[in-house]
């Protein structure tokens, strides 16, 4: 049962058709796992906040330094050399202090990501490490969770949503990390909050029901010419992750 | 047949898309075989390997569909898109 308080809180989403009080009572019920919480991750997890999400885990190690400011809203200019983590969660805590919010700092790898996935109902992916992502794609198929992965580079970015076990995965696509790929990868802050926002979108979709989940498709966006391409994909036979 | 170029091999190229004349029965792989022939070493290496074949992490569409079987024919197909993985986050 939603709260007369939440009512309140939430009003203008609850007037949002097909969403309503049905669609709040489920993401104030649901978990999410935001890994990282940089340019992608940052937007995304402040939008789930923002929707009223009973919990964010937030996963991302390391301090905050100068160049992570052109894109990563969670954080301060005086959080400089302070851990991420920690900046993200208070930022959320203090946008919305109905949400709770735990943080860890340490980025997904073979150590954490089977505990992490296990307290989730929705996965999203935000890391620029294929590595991390196919971690999370993994365990997300194993245990038949929601997974969202998002990526860019340049002007462009991509999201790939997954029922667990029922949709194309990212390993269907990627199932090791390319050999030419680079590291660095150029980016406008406002290009990963845009593919955040898709990607947060699609999420709340998969949890509510609302609309048509965008499964099976790879979200193309090109923002120099504002092209989107909703590029259909299939499960791989040969997948590592999601093979029948 | 319109060509587009996305993601890193797009940036290295310095092309985004062009067009080619490509015949019906024309497969993918070859198509990406003799697109790969014309270009500078820095950008076939994305589309394919030291022997040739495609490369095994490039995104392959036709017509806005992923494709996973390359010995497919062109056919009257309007567009491919080549596009590595992309990884920011
Ligand atoms: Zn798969």
């Amino acid at each position: 049962m939603l709260s007369d308080k939440d009512k309140a809180y939430y009003a203008w989403q609850l007037n949002v058709p097909g969403f309503g009080v049905e669609g709040q009572e489920k993401l104030r019920n649901a978990t999410a796992l935001v890994s990282r919480v940089g340019g992608l991750g940052g937007p995304l997890a402040f939008s789930l906040a923002a929707a009223g999400f009973g919990k964010i885990i937030l996963a991302h190690s390391g301090e905050l330094r100068e160049d992570d400011l052109n894109r990563q809203i969670l954080m301060k200019h005086d959080g400089l050399g302070g851990a991420r983590h920690e900046q993200a969660a208070e930022t959320l805590r203090r946008f919305n202090p109905d949400v709770d919010v735990e943080s860890v700092g340490e980025n997904i790898s073979e150590g954490n990501v089977v505990g992490l996935v296990e307290q989730a109902d929705v996965v999203f992916s935000c890391a620029p490490l294929f590595e991390e992502r196919l971690l999370m794609n993994r365990e997300a198929v194993r245990q038949k969770k929601f997974l969202v992965d998002g990526a860019m580079f340049n002007m462009e970015g991509q999201v790939l949503a997954v029922k667990g076990g029922e949709t194309a995965c990212l390993a269907c696509l990627v199932d090791e990390p390319p050999e030419h790929w680079q590291r660095r990868f150029p980016v406008i802050g406002a290009l990963s909050a845009m593919m955040a926002q898709i990607a947060a979108l699609e999420g709340i979709k998969m949890l509510t029901g609302l609309g048509e989940s965008q499964v099976d498709k790879l979200i193309h966006v090109d923002a120099l010419t504002m092209n989107m391409r909703k590029i259909k994909v299939r499960r791989n036979p040969h997948c590592k992750h999601c093979k029948v | 047949m319109k060509i587009i170029y996305q993601g890193q091999i797009g940036a290295v190229a310095g092309l985004t898309s062009e067009e080619r004349d490509v015949s019906s029965d024309t497969t993918v792989a070859e198509l990406i075989a003799e697109i790969a022939k014309g270009k500078p070493a820095e950008v076939a290496r994305f589309l394919v390997d030291s022997e040739g074949n495609v490369s095994k992490s490039l995104l392959v569409v036709v017509d806005d569909d992923h494709v996973l079987d390359y010995s497919v024919r062109v056919g009257d197909a309007r567009e491919l898109l080549l596009m590595p993985p992309m990884a920011g986050g």
